[in-house]
Parts: C-alpha cells; sequence; structure tokens
C-alpha cells in the first residue's frame, strides 16, 4: 500500500515505515523493526489489549487500555518528530 | 399548574432504579464498545493526512455524548464495566480527535504556505521574460 502523502510532499507521514516495520516482525527480526518504526509493537500491544478486552472483560481491562493508548500515541509523536528533524538535518 | 402532588410513572421507575437497582445493574451502555473501539483505531487513522482519524474520532465522541445521556437519564440499569469502557473510549477519541486535527491543521497550514510561496514567486524575472 503506497503512502499517497509521502508520493505528493515527499514527507513521511507519522504511519510511514509501519509496513515494512511490520514485515520485519514477520521476518523475526525485532531489533531492525524497532529501528525502522519504534511504534509498531506498543500499537499492536494496545489492538491486542483492546481485542482481548472486549472478548473477556478484565476488570481493569479500560483503565489499562487508557494509558496504553496515551504511552503509544506519545511513542508515535514522538518518534515521528524525531524523524522529521532527522530528516531535515542528517 | 400541572399536577406536582401525585408522581408521573416515569418518576417513580427513575426513582425506583435509583434506590434499589444502583450496584447491580446488568444493561450495558448501548455503543459503549463501538465507542472504545472508535476510539482506539483513531490512532491508526491519524497517520494518512488525519482525516481518518478525524471523522472516527468525531463520530466516536458524538456516539459517547449520546450513549452518556442515556446513562445519566436511567444510572442504575446500566454496568459499571460498560461505563468505564465508555469513559476510556472518550478519552482515546479525544485524544487521537485533537492529534489529527492538529496534524491536519499543520497540513493545511503547510500546503497553503508552499502555495502562496509558488503563486507569489516572481517567475518572470527567474525565468527571464523581461
Amino acid at each position: 500500500m503506497p503512502c499517497y502523502y509521502k508520493e505528493l510532499s515527499g514527507i513521511d507521514c507519522p504511519g510511514c515505515g509501519m509496513q515494512r516495520s511490520f514485515i520485519e516482525l514477520l521476518q523475526g527480526d525485532f531489533i531492525s523493526s524497532f529501528k525502522m518504526y519504534p511504534a509498531l509493537l506498543p500499537v499492536l500491544f494496545t489492538l491486542g489489549l483492546t481485542a482481548s478486552h472486549l472478548f473477556f472483560n478484565f476488570k481493569k481491562g479500560a483503565a489499562f487500555i487508557k494509558y496504553s493508548f496515551i504511552v503509544t500515541i506519545s511513542i508515535v509523536t514522538i518518534s515521528y518528530i524525531s524523524k522529521l528533524l532527522i530528516t531535515v538535518n542528517p | 399548574m400541572e399536577n406536582q402532588g401525585t408522581p408521573s410513572p416515569e418518576n417513580i421507575n427513575q426513582q425506583f432504579n435509583q434506590q434499589f437497582a444502583q450496584p447491580f445493574g446488568q444493561q450495558q451502555i448501548p455503543n459503549s464498545t463501538a465507542v472504545l473501539v472508535l476510539g482506539i483505531i483513531s490512532i491508526v487513522g491519524c497517520f494518512c493526512y488525519g482525516i481518518i482519524g478525524l471523522i472516527l474520532g468525531i463520530i466516536a465522541l458524538v456516539l459517547s455524548g449520546k450513549a452518556n445521556a442515556l446513562y445519566q437519564a436511567n444510572p442504575g440499569t446500566y454496568s459499571e464495566a460498560s461505563l468505564k469502557n465508555l469513559k476510556a473510549g472518550k478519552i482515546c477519541a479525544i485524544i487521537g480527535t485533537c492529534l489529527s486535527a492538529l496534524y491536519f491543521i499543520f497540513l493545511v497550514i503547510y500546503i497553503a504556505f508552499f502555495a502562496t510561496v509558488l503563486t507569489a514567486m516572481p517567475w518572470g524575472n527567474i525565468l527571464g521574460h523581461h
């Protein structure tokens, strides 16, 4: 799936690198997957936590989902901003 | 004036619910899981252009507002777990919507900036047409 935003403007979007990172993860290469896109594992964790909470109804599941969501989205934002800064002045 | 002395049937029903059914509500709040799922998916949606995340987040916020109104009208009948789900989903939706909106506004400003720069450039002088 190509990123139309990147094709249009030449700048990465916050999701760029996710698919490549996911492919690396499927091949079992955790370190290069993390280097490619650090937020992939937290995103997958949050999605998995939500799915399992909806199935099994954990007692404190909602609170855990909330915190995991906040951590995930801050990792996404920080990694995106740092990636932008690194690409602007290498 | 209307009859204030005799309570209406709805009133009695509400009082009964508040007195007896409060801790043992069994029903799920309608749409509470939908709000949670939409709120979570709005992070994934904030990536490309921010539009998807914005739409999903706003839908989740509207749904959570309606569900919250239902809950407030009749707090006893709904289960506590679904209320927690609803609140968590609402917070996730708020964060997702804010980030998507920020990203979207950033993109609009970026595009507008480049559009004005490109149109305001003295192309005639640059290309050498006198």
